[in-house]
C-alpha cells in the first residue's frame, strides 16, 4: 500500500558494482521533515544509497519512492530534490554567481528574483563575498560551502547532503549546521557525516549503514538505545582503584580516562532513566573526593555506532594485550555485556 | 518548468561555456585555420598564377569529375568502365561536373567540397565534451535534481550545433569575402547566393556529425575517450568500407553507417535529390540523438 505521506520509502533496495554488493536489501521509511543522518564506516554504501534517491544510479533491485514518485529523477520531482554530492566539482572558468544562476534558472526562475536568492544563498554559507570568483580558486572549503549552496536554493523538499560539514573550519562548520537545522523545519534534510558529535546535536533520526546493510534507524534515542556518554573534567587524575569503584557501580557501563579527562557510558534504562544514573555517578565521585568540575553530555550516538557496526570490537581485538593496559589512557569495562571505546 | 525552455537554457550555457573552455576554444581556431587553409590551397594556383582561371577550372572539372565518379561509386553496380559509360550515367556525372565548376564559382565548390572531407573529422572537436567532461567530473550531478536527462542532452546537442553552424558561417562568409575582394572570377549575386547554398550543405551536414560527437560523448566517461570514440569512428567506417569491399562488395555498404555514402549529392544539380540527401542526414542524426537518449537515460552518472 502506498503511503501518500511518505516522503521517502525504500524497500529491498539491493545495488551491485559488479561483484561488489554495495547495498543489500534495505528497507528505510522517512515520513516526517526534519534532519535525519546517515551513518557508516567508509565503503558503507552511504553515497551509493545517495546516489540511488537523486536518481543518479539506476535502481537494480528493489523500490525507492520519493515524494511520492516511484521513479528517482523522474520529471516530477525536478526541483523538488536537491542534492550536495560529496565528489562533484564545479566548472572551473565560470564565476560561482553566474553557476547558481544557471541552477536558479533551470527551476524557472530568473531575473531580479533569482539574483537575490543566489545571492542570499550564498550569504547563508558565508560566499556572498565570493560572488564573481571562479570555483577554479576556491578552498575546499569554500567549495563545499559553495556545494550546500545549490542545494539550499529554492524551496526542494528533500535534500540529500553527503559530508556537508568535512573540511570546514569551526565557525562555518557552525554556520552550515544552524543552516540545516533551520531547513529541517521545512524540507527533509538527510545528512551524511563522520563526525558524530556534530550529528548527534543536529538531527533528529538516525540510519546507520555497515557493508551494504542498514543495520538500525530510528530515532535517535531509539538507536542509541539506554546508553548515554558523558565528558567529566576532574579536579585530578584518579587511580586504578577508584576508576574500579567507579564502573563497579550498577548503572555505570564503561568508563576511561585520560588525564583529568573521564568518559562514562551510562545507563539510562533503570527505573529514573538517565537522573538516576548520574545520581550514582556522581555521588561516587564525591565519595572519592573528586567532585567533577566540567560534566557536558558526549557522544552517544558514537557509542552505538560503534556498536553497531562492530568498529570496537575489531580494534579490541587488534590490540596487544600490553595496550589493554589501563594506564596511561585507562580503560575499565562491565564484565558482561560492555563495550570497549578506546578507538574514538 | 517547460521543458523546451529548459533545453534553451542547457544550449545558450553550453554555448557560453564553450567559447571560454579549452575544447571549445580549439574547435574554433582548429576549424577557421584548416578551413581557410584549405580555401588558401584551393586558391593558390591562381593567386600565384600559376594557372589561367580558364585552365584552372578545366582541371577542376577533371577532378571534380573523379571525385564524384568515386563518390558515386556503387559496389556491384558496374563490371567495367566501359558497363558505366554504356548505362549513361557518366553523362550525368559530366553534367554534375559542369554544374559545379562552370555554373557556379569554381573555387567555392572546390573549398566547399574540402570542407565536406576534413569538417567530420573538425566537428568532434565541439561536441566531444557535451556530456562526457560533466560526467568524468561528477558535475552532472548538481544539475540532474534540476533537470531531466532528456533536456540536458537535447540542450547540450543544440548548443554545439549552434556553435558549430556559427564557426561554419563565419568561415564560409570570410571566404565569400575573400573570394568576392581579391579573386573576383565571378559576380558577387553568383558567389553570395552559391555561398549560400553551399553553407545549408555544410549546416546540414553538420547535424550527424555533432551528434554523433554527442553519442560518443554518453558512451565513454572520459572526453578524450569519447573523442577518440567519435573520430575514430568517422575515419574507420569510408577506410573499412572501401578497403573491405574489395573482398567483399556488400560490405562496401559500411559506408552508409554515416552520411559518406551520400553526403556528396547536397550539392548535386537536381534538388529532389539534394532535398533527399538533407533528409538523410537529418535522420542520421536523429538516429545517433535517440540512441544517445536512450544511453543517457539508462547511465549511471
Amino acid at each position: 500500500m502506498i503511503d501518500t505521506h511518505s516522503l521517502l520509502r525504500i524497500q529491498q533496495l539491493s545495488h551491485r558494482f559488479g561483484d561488489k554488493v554495495a547495498i543489500d536489501h534495505i528497507d528505510w521509511n522517512l515520513d516526517h521533515r526534519g534532519v535525519v543522518g546517515l551513518v557508516g564506516p567508509n565503503g558503507a554504501g552511504k553515497t551509493t544509497l545517495f546516489s540511488l534517491i537523486a536518481g543518479f544510479l539506476r535502481v537494480q533491485s528493489g523500490t525507492i519512492e520519493v515524494l511520492g514518485s516511484s521513479a528517482p529523477g523522474a520529471r516530477s520531482l525536478v526541483s523538488r530534490v536537491a542534492v550536495m554530492p560529496q565528489d562533484a566539482i564545479f566548472a572551473r572558468d565560470v564565476s560561482i554567481f553566474d553557476q547558481m544562476l544557471f541552477l536558479r534558472s533551470l527551476d524557472g526562475v530568473s531575473g531580479t528574483t533569482a539574483r537575490h536568492e543566489v545571492v542570499a544563498a550564498l550569504d547563508s554559507v558565508g560566499l556572498a563575498d565570493q560572488l564573481d570568483r571562479s570555483a577554479a580558486v576556491l578552498s575546499h572549503g569554500m567549495g563545499k560551502r559553495l556545494g550546500v549552496a545549490q542545494a539550499i536554493l529554492g524551496s526542494p523538499e528533500l535534500i540529500l547532503l553527503d559530508e556537508p560539514t568535512a573540511g570546514l573550519d569551526p565557525a562555518n562548520a557552525m554556520q552550515v549546521r544552524d543552516l540545516i537545522r533551520n531547513l529541517g523545519k521545512t524540507a527533509l534534510v538527510i545528512v551524511s557525516s563522520h563526525n558524530l558529535l556534530e550529528l548527534q546535536d543536529l538531527i533528529d533520526e538516525v540510519a546507520v549503514i555497515v557493508a551494504g546493510k542498514m543495520v538500525a534507524s530510528g530515532p535517535i534515542d531509539e538507536v542509541t538505545g539506554s546508553a548515554r556518554r558523558f565528558e567529566l573534567r576532574l579536579g585530578r587524575e584518579i587511580s586504578t582503584g577508584e576508576l574500579q569503584q567507579i564502573l563497579d557501580e550498577e548503572l555505570v557501563r564503561t568508563v576511561s580516562q585520560n588525564g583529568i579527562q573521564l568518559t562514562v557510558d551510562l545507563d539510562a534504562s533503570a527505573k529514573r532513566g538517565l537522573d538516576e544514573a548520574l545520581d550514582q555517578l556522581l555521588h561516587r565521585l564525591l565519595q572519592l573526593g573528586v567532585p567533577p568540575r566540567q560534566l557536558r553530555e558526549g557522544a552517544s550516538l558514537e557509542e552505538a555506532y560503534l556498536r553497531l557496526t562492530g568498529e570496537s570490537e575489531e580494534t579490541a581485538q587488534q590490540s596487544t594485550p600490553s595496550e589493554q593496559q589501563p594506564a596511561p589512557h585507562d580503560e575499565l569495562d562491565a564484565p558482561a555485556g560492555a563495550e570497549t571505546s578506546d578507538d574514538r | 518548468m517547460n521543458g523546451g525552455l529548459q533545453i534553451l537554457l542547457h544550449a545558450r550555457n553550453s554555448l557560453s561555456h564553450s567559447l571560454r573552455s579549452g575544447s571549445g576554444v580549439a574547435f574554433i581556431v582548429l576549424t577557421v585555420m584548416v578551413g581557410l587553409g584549405l580555401a588558401s590551397l584551393v586558391f593558390m594556383p591562381i593567386e600565384t598564377e600559376m594557372t589561367t582561371a580558364e585552365e584552372f577550372k578545366k582541371n577542376a572539372a577533371q577532378a571534380v569529375g573523379y571525385f564524384l565518379s568515386v563518390a558515386t561509386l556503387q559496389p556491384g553496380e558496374f563490371n567495367t568502365f566501359a558497363d558505366r559509360m554504356g548505362s549513361g550515367d557518366l553523362v550525368e556525372l559530366a553534367m554534375w561536373g559542369r554544374y559545379l565548376v562552370l555554373d557556379h564559382p569554381v573555387l567555392l565548390s572546390l573549398t566547399v567540397i574540402l570542407l565536406g572531407l576534413v569538417l567530420p573529422i573538425l566537428l568532434q572537436l565541439g561536441s566531444f565534451a557535451s556530456i562526457a567532461g560533466d560526467v568524468q567530473h561528477h558535475s552532472i550531478r548538481y544539475l540532474l535534481p534540476r533537470t531531466t536527462r532528456a533536456s540536458l542532452l537535447l540542450g547540450r546537442l543544440l548548443g554545439a550545433l549552434i556553435l558549430s553552424w556559427t564557426v561554419i558561417a563565419c568561415l564560409q562568409g570570410a571566404i565569400v569575402m575573400y573570394l568576392g575582394i581579391v579573386l573576383p572570377l565571378d559576380g558577387w549575386s553568383a558567389l553570395i547566393a552559391w555561398g549560400f547554398q553551399t553553407l545549408g550543405a555544410l549546416m546540414v551536414l553538420t547535424v550527424p556529425y555533432v551528434a554523433l560527437g554527442v553519442l560518443c560523448s554518453t558512451i565513454f566517461r572520459a572526453p578524450m575517450v569519447a573523442l577518440m570514440g567519435s573520430v575514430g569512428f568517422t575515419l574507420a567506417v569510408p577506410l573499412i568500407a572501401f578497403s573491405s569491399r574489395q573482398a567483399w562488395e556488400p560490405l562496401g555498404k559500411l559506408l552508409y553507417l554515416l552520411p559518406w555514402g551520400y553526403s556528396h549529392q547536397l550539392l548535386s544539380p537536381d534538388g529532389h535529390v539534394v532535398w533527399k540527401a538533407a533528409l538523410y542526414c537529418l535522420g542520421h542524426g536523429l538516429i545517433f540523438t535517440v540512441i544517445a537518449l536512450l544511453r543517457l537515460r539508462r547511465a549511471d552518472l
